[in-house]
């Protein structure tokens, strides 16, 4: 049961920021996760990009947090997408009615 | 059809408890081979166990069902209150969450501020939104509740439309016999046995299965300490997953859960019987469980009373502070440590063990470190906060005696389970008890340190000494050191080269005796200076004693001596006192003197006067009536066993004598002293 979490990794260029995740996100990692992009939006880039291609797990904490995190974004001056969004959860985006809160580009080439 | 697996874990009400439900359930569905309820199972469970730690906040217990068609899971937690609130958040929830989407956050507020709102705003609708999903996702779901809070659980179908199943028609088979059924309850349980709880369900399990013609059979236990359920005892070849079989659940108490499955079909009598044995071995389990909770709990009983009982004992403090450790290891630690705080706080290594004589050196290094982190920072907060804190392999709690904070008593072990509620509660209590025993010693030390002090104060710190005039005095406290004794003795110097010998006897022992002591002393000693007749004088200390002795009284046996030629003239007044021994030069011993009144009794007193000339050579021994009461059971030491004890040490120095009559007193019995014994010895040296 001790596997890592969450890892978060961040490259930073003048255009955009990728965030790059792996892990789960629940109740234990969502601070995190809050964290890492509140530093990134400390100076917002233009464009913060979450990528969720290592995303095993993510509950309705986690998707709390990102629409959260969208708004902060949005406030900062700067725009929040999510990519690589697994199947399963953009179902539970799409039951929760969240979708339309959040930006995602699963097509978008990160770079 | 694959086989039930069950998994029932108790988790703790933290943020890492989902996660570690995820695991149990990624492995139920891995077993049962149901790998397409992953996604909506990990979700399901995440969003019941977090509403669980964030809402009820006491441990979890998280069941993981999976059969053939399907999975459930309960979250059951252990907070009073209706599930109704569920229901509430449920329906707040959805309106909140409307498909319309989420609510839009407020016109430009600060930024921290906005945060804020966001966050709350996020927590509510979450826990609706969890709600919502696990209504969304699950086959069913539901509320459930038992005697010490509630649970909720859902279920997750393979497909959404169960198909109908056939129910299996219990074929009638041949009805055993009275004696075969007969058998079945001869079976009783042995509760001397080391497992009597699976010997008797093996013995059952065996009579059951002849009885019914089942090729194998077993009964699981899960004792929901998370490794799952375990066989507690099996028959034959056990039932195989791919055919019939007949189940019926143990009726134990939760946390326990267990089935009995027999490799049979559900015969008319098959059933029946089945549920009877489980509930025979249910009802065994259950005992065993209790005795074995009971037998613990007298263990820490027996434990807690030999503490008290050896620390009661212990006057001593380094003995105390060293005893503590050696009683708590290895029964609630591998190691122990206490720390005694001094005048200024600072806490210092006072006493260690360890179960393994070799890790020593290494605890010590371990619990010199310093650091945020270290064991040494951690106790520090326990001694000022009071309260038990936990450490990396085990915890600390206070020592408070009296309101006062001693220190820390702390124990660990680096390898088994961390220390259960009840362990934490048995070493608060030896701390309470070890805490008492250092103070207790503590105070011990102190009053005999007092008694030694006042004691010395009242004795003259070395005696005259007089050209012609041997003098010798011998002292013994009484048996318990913490006590004044009443005797003292004094040498005062007269005008005239002549001096006065005072030998006397307060009654009564301890510190208000000993003021009385002082007081009679005193009274003498400024009297006979000012020049004052000895009988008026010693009526001076009767009038003070009557007046401010407080009841007490005193004897004493006063000498005036003065040298004329070789002749030592003794003028001896005894008020009250016994009778000094005369030892002649030749050997002769008898007793000289004539009886007066003790002080402090009566408004006058007689203390008539005696004229005991000492020619060279010759002693007068005084002494207290610690000398000749002195016991050997029944029997006192005596007058008769002074006088014969004396006479042979004619001729030897005051020193001797006194030295002498001292061994032959203490030797007279083995007891400890129960009075003080104070001797005094003049003799002609001439």
């Amino acid at each position: 049961m001790e596997r890592p979490e969450l890892s978060i990794s961040v490259q930073r260029t003048p255009g955009e920021a990728v965030v790059n995740l792996a892990g789960e996100i629940d109740m234990l990692t969502a601070n995190r996760l809050s964290t890492a992009v509140n530093d990134v939006l400390a100076e917002p880039p233009p464009r913060i990009v979450l990528n969720l291609a290592g995303v095993t797990f993510c509950d309705s904490q986690g998707l709390g947090t990102l629409v959260v995190l969208s708004r902060k974004a949005t406030t900062a001056q700067s725009v929040l997408v999510l990519t690589n969004v697994g199947e399963f959860l953009l179902r539970v985006l799409d039951i929760t009615g969240l979708r339309s809160a959040l930006m995602i580009r699963n097509d978008a080439t990160t770079g | 059809m694959p086989a039930e697996v069950i998994r029932r874990i108790r988790l703790p009400a933290d943020r890492r408890t989902p996660a570690a439900a995820r695991a149990v359930v990624r492995t139920v569905l891995a077993e049962a081979d149901l790998p397409g309820l992953l996604d909506e199972a990990l979700l399901l469970t995440t969003e019941l166990t977090t509403n669980g730690v964030v809402h009820a906040g006491t441990e979890l217990d998280v069941e993981v069902v999976a059969d053939g068609q399907g999975l459930t899971v309960t979250v059951m937690d252990f907070a009073a209150g209706p599930a109704g609130q569920l229901r509430l958040a449920r329906t707040g929830a959805a309106r909140s969450d409307s498909p319309t989407g989420a609510p839009k956050p407020p016109a430009a507020p600060a930024f921290g501020n906005m945060a804020a709102a966001a966050a709350a705003a996020a927590e509510l609708s979450e826990r609706g939104r969890g709600l919502l999903l696990v209504d969304h996702f699950a086959s069913r779901w539901g509320t459930t509740h038992h005697a010490g809070g509630k649970g909720v659980w859902f279920r997750l179908d393979r497909q959404r439309q169960t198909a109908a199943e056939a129910v299996p028609v219990p074929e009638a088979g041949p009805t055993p016999s009275v004696g075969a059924l007969t058998s079945l309850l001869q079976v009783a349980p042995e509760p001397q046995g080391e497992e009597p709880a699976a010997d008797f369900a093996g013995r059952l399990l065996g009579r059951l299965a002849e009885l019914i013609g089942a090729a194998g059979g077993v009964v699981r236990l899960d004792r929901a300490d998370g490794a799952g359920p375990r066989i507690l005892a099996r028959y034959g070849r056990p039932p195989s997953p791919s055919t019939e079989s007949l189940r019926v659940p143990l009726a134990v108490n939760r946390p326990y859960l267990g089935e009995l499955e027999l490799d049979s079909p559900p015969t008319a009598y098959a059933r029946p019987l089945a549920g009877m044995v489980a509930d025979r071995i249910a009802l065994t389990i259950e005992t065993d469980r209790l005795r074995r909770a009971d037998l613990r709990r007298q263990g820490w009983l027996t434990f807690l009373a030999e503490c008290s009982e050896l620390l009661a004992q212990s006057l001593d403090v380094e003995l105390t502070m060293a005893l503590i450790p050696q009683l708590v290891v290895p029964r609630l630690g591998q190691w122990c440590a206490v720390h005694i705080a001094d005048a200024w706080g600072e806490l210092n290594l006072t006493a260690a063990a360890h179960a393994d004589e070799s890790a020593l050196p290494q605890l010590y290094a371990t619990l010199r470190e310093s650091g945020p982190d270290s064991i040494a920072a951690r106790l520090r907060q326990t001694a000022r906060a009071g309260a038990q804190i936990p450490l990396p392999d085990g915890f600390a709690v206070p020592l408070v005696a009296r309101g006062q904070r001693l220190g820390t008593l702390s124990v660990g072990r680096q390898a088994g389970p961390r220390h259960d509620v009840e362990e934490i509660a048995v070493l608060e209590d030896v701390a309470r008890r070890a805490a008492l025993a250092i103070d207790n010693a503590r105070i011990h030390a102190e009053r005999r340190r007092v008694a030694h002090t006042l004691q010395q104060s009242l004795l003259p710190p070395v005696l005259p000494v007089v050209k012609g005039i041997g003098l010798a005095a011998e002292y013994v406290p009484t048996g318990d050191d913490a006590e004044v004794g009443g005797d003292f003795y004094d040498v005062i110097p007269l005008p005239d080269n002549r001096w006065l010998v005072v030998v006397g006897d307060v009654s009564g022992k301890g510190v208000q005796a000993a003021t009385v002591t002082g007081l009679v002393r005193d009274v003498i000693r400024v009297l006979v200076r000012d020049g004052r007749p000895l009988p008026d004088a010693l009526a001076r200390v009767n009038d003070t004693l009557v007046e401010r002795g407080g009841g007490r009284f005193c004897t004493l046996a006063v000498a005036e001596l003065g040298l004329a030629g070789d002749a030592l003239d003794v003028n001896l007044h005894l008020a009250g006192h016994q009778q000094p021994v005369l030892v002649r030069a030749d050997g002769r011993a008898g007793y000289v003197g004539a009886g007066g009144t003790a002080l402090g009794l009566l408004d006058t007193v007689k203390t008539p006067s005696t004229a005991v000339p000492l020619r060279p050579g010759d002693s007068l021994i005084f002494y207290t009536d610690g000398v000749t009461e002195r016991r050997r059971g029944r029997e006192l030491f005596g007058l008769d066993r002074l006088r014969a004890a004396a006479a042979p040490l004619a001729g030897y120095s005051a020193d001797v004598v006194a030295a002498r009559l001292r061994a032959t007193t203490l030797g007279f019995s083995t007891e400890p002293p129960r009075d003080d014994i104070a001797i005094l010895v003049i003799r002609n040296d001439t």
